[in-house]
């Protein structure tokens, strides 16, 4: 609820910012790319045998070994730019193809280097398989709406604060299961079936950073972002991991298509 | 020749990988209950640990040591449970023997499956042994509760069974009366740890 509000008064900040602006917006085409790393935990749906012994060690349990999860983003995109009232407001727009790559394998080979994971059960059997790791891709299209904000520049560096989202479709998905036994192989789309979890065809996030705007002339502008830690507004866009919130970063180039005063 | 070589070493390949890879279904994974502090939680995934409080005293399993084994012999099945009790971690075994069931093999558990025994029926005896001195137990009430008994298939090849499931009685230690409380088990029994003779 907290995250629509935000979304609404960046869509109405950015509506409002446009409408009275007194001068005309300068305009700047761009590109981008950016990697975050998303903090999150095993989907329960998994079933995974644990093989960690949590505790005691007055008894000899010690830990043994345990799942190392992981899930980034990278994205790459067009992004124009309009910014208003001498570059102090910009609002940014344009296409982003997003990729969220999750991983799920053991995290210390010490123990072997596999994991078990049960796919079947009824009252009296349950079938596990021997898994090296889980690997997910799942691609998204979507359109990022960014409003940024520069309180202020020393020479050619100013430094800004931006707010964003973005809404996203999904492009494609794909979902690697890489067992010790290779026969286990033909049994991979009965063990997706039966986590039943299905990857979201939409993607939503909501983000913020802050960061510095390079500018050596009046021809190109170099941007670096850092995302504060930010959300995810849709499910399931990995089966593999929850998210949490991520962080990360973003190279941009911008070059203006009106050549800016200095 | 060259053909048996390939043969031999092809087999104990095989025998070697399968023997390393059933070794994590044998170790222990300890995961605590945070509700009855120093216990397991109770599960089903074969994790080879138990516990139990005599009276106060934590009786758990330990990773050093083979947890359970069944022993079946003529018509009465043991369930052995080997771990430690207290602070001081001195080694109790307890015995669960079970007259007129008598599996031939680790498979055919599973007609335990759901099962509760209770164990001040005269088919059924408990035993304990701490400090090297054994002595059967004179039950007050108490059961055997077997939740969930099942096979278990690795890479579609049948483990283990799994057994899953509670007890708690109350009985006389030194001649006076005890409770084991909260008792629970989750272990996995295979070739290593069955037996009938």
């Amino acid at each position: 609820m907290k995250q629509k509000k935000l979304f609404l008064l960046l869509v109405a900040g950015i509506t409002f910012t446009m409408a009275y602006s007194q001068e005309a917006p300068h305009f700047s085409w761009g590109v981008e790319c950016g990697t975050s790393t998303v903090n999150g935990n095993l989907n329960e749906k998994w079933a995974v045998r644990q093989d960690v012994s949590s505790y005691n060690g007055d008894y000899g349990y010690a830990n043994s070994g345990s799942l190392n999860t992981s899930m980034s983003l990278y994205s790459i995109g067009f992004k124009p730019e309009y910014s208003f009232y001498n570059d102090q407001l910009s609002v940014f727009s344009g296409i982003r193809f997003t990729r969220i790559n999750s991983l799920v394998d053991k995290g210390n080979s010490g123990s072997g280097d596999f994991f078990y994971l049960r796919y079947k059960t009824t009252s009296t059997s349950s079938e596990y398989c021997r898994v090296t790791n889980i690997e997910e891709n799942n691609d998204y299209v979507g359109i990022p709406l960014e409003l940024r904000y520069t309180p202020f520049r020393i020479d050619n560096l100013a430094f800004f604060v931006k707010a964003g989202a973005e809404v996203g479709f999904k492009l494609a998905s794909k979902t690697n299961i890489a067992f010790t036994t290779e026969s286990m192989n033909a049994y991979k789309d009965e063990i997706m079936n039966s986590v039943g979890v299905k990857v979201n065809s939409a993607y939503s996030t909501f983000y913020g950073s802050i960061g510095a705007k390079y500018s050596p002339n009046n021809r190109i502008n170099f941007n670096l972002d850092i995302y504060l830690p930010s959300a995810f507004l849709t499910t399931n866009n990995s089966t593999l991991i929850i998210p949490q919130s991520f962080s990360g970063f973003q190279l941009s180039v911008q070059i203006p298509i009106i050549a800016q005063k200095k | 020749m060259k053909k048996y070589i390939i043969i031999i070493v092809s087999t104990l390949t095989l025998f070697v990988s399968s023997c390393s890879s059933d070794y994590s279904l044998e170790k222990s994974v300890f995961i605590e209950d945070v509700t009855n502090p120093g216990l397991p939680i109770y599960s089903e995934w074969g994790y080879n640990t138990f516990g139990a409080y005599i009276d106060r005293e934590k009786f758990i399993s330990e990773s050093s040591q083979l947890p359970a084994k069944i022993i079946v012999n003529a018509d009465t099945l043991n369930l052995t449970l080997k771990g430690v009790m207290g602070n001081s971690g001195s080694p109790v075994t307890m015995k669960f023997s079970i007259k007129g069931f008598a599996p031939a093999d680790y498979p055919d558990l599973i007609m335990l499956n759901d099962t509760t025994i209770d164990l001040k029926d005269s088919k059924c005896t408990v035993t304990l042994n701490t400090y090297g001195h054994s002595s059967v137990l004179k039950i007050i009430t108490g059961t055997l509760q077997f939740k969930r008994v099942q096979n278990l298939y690795v890479d579609k090849e049948l483990s283990k069974a799994i057994l899953s499931g509670y007890f708690s009685f109350k009985t006389f230690m030194s001649g006076e009366p005890v409770a084991i409380s909260n008792g629970r088990f989750d272990l996995g029994i295979g070739y290593d740890n069955f037996y009938n003779y």
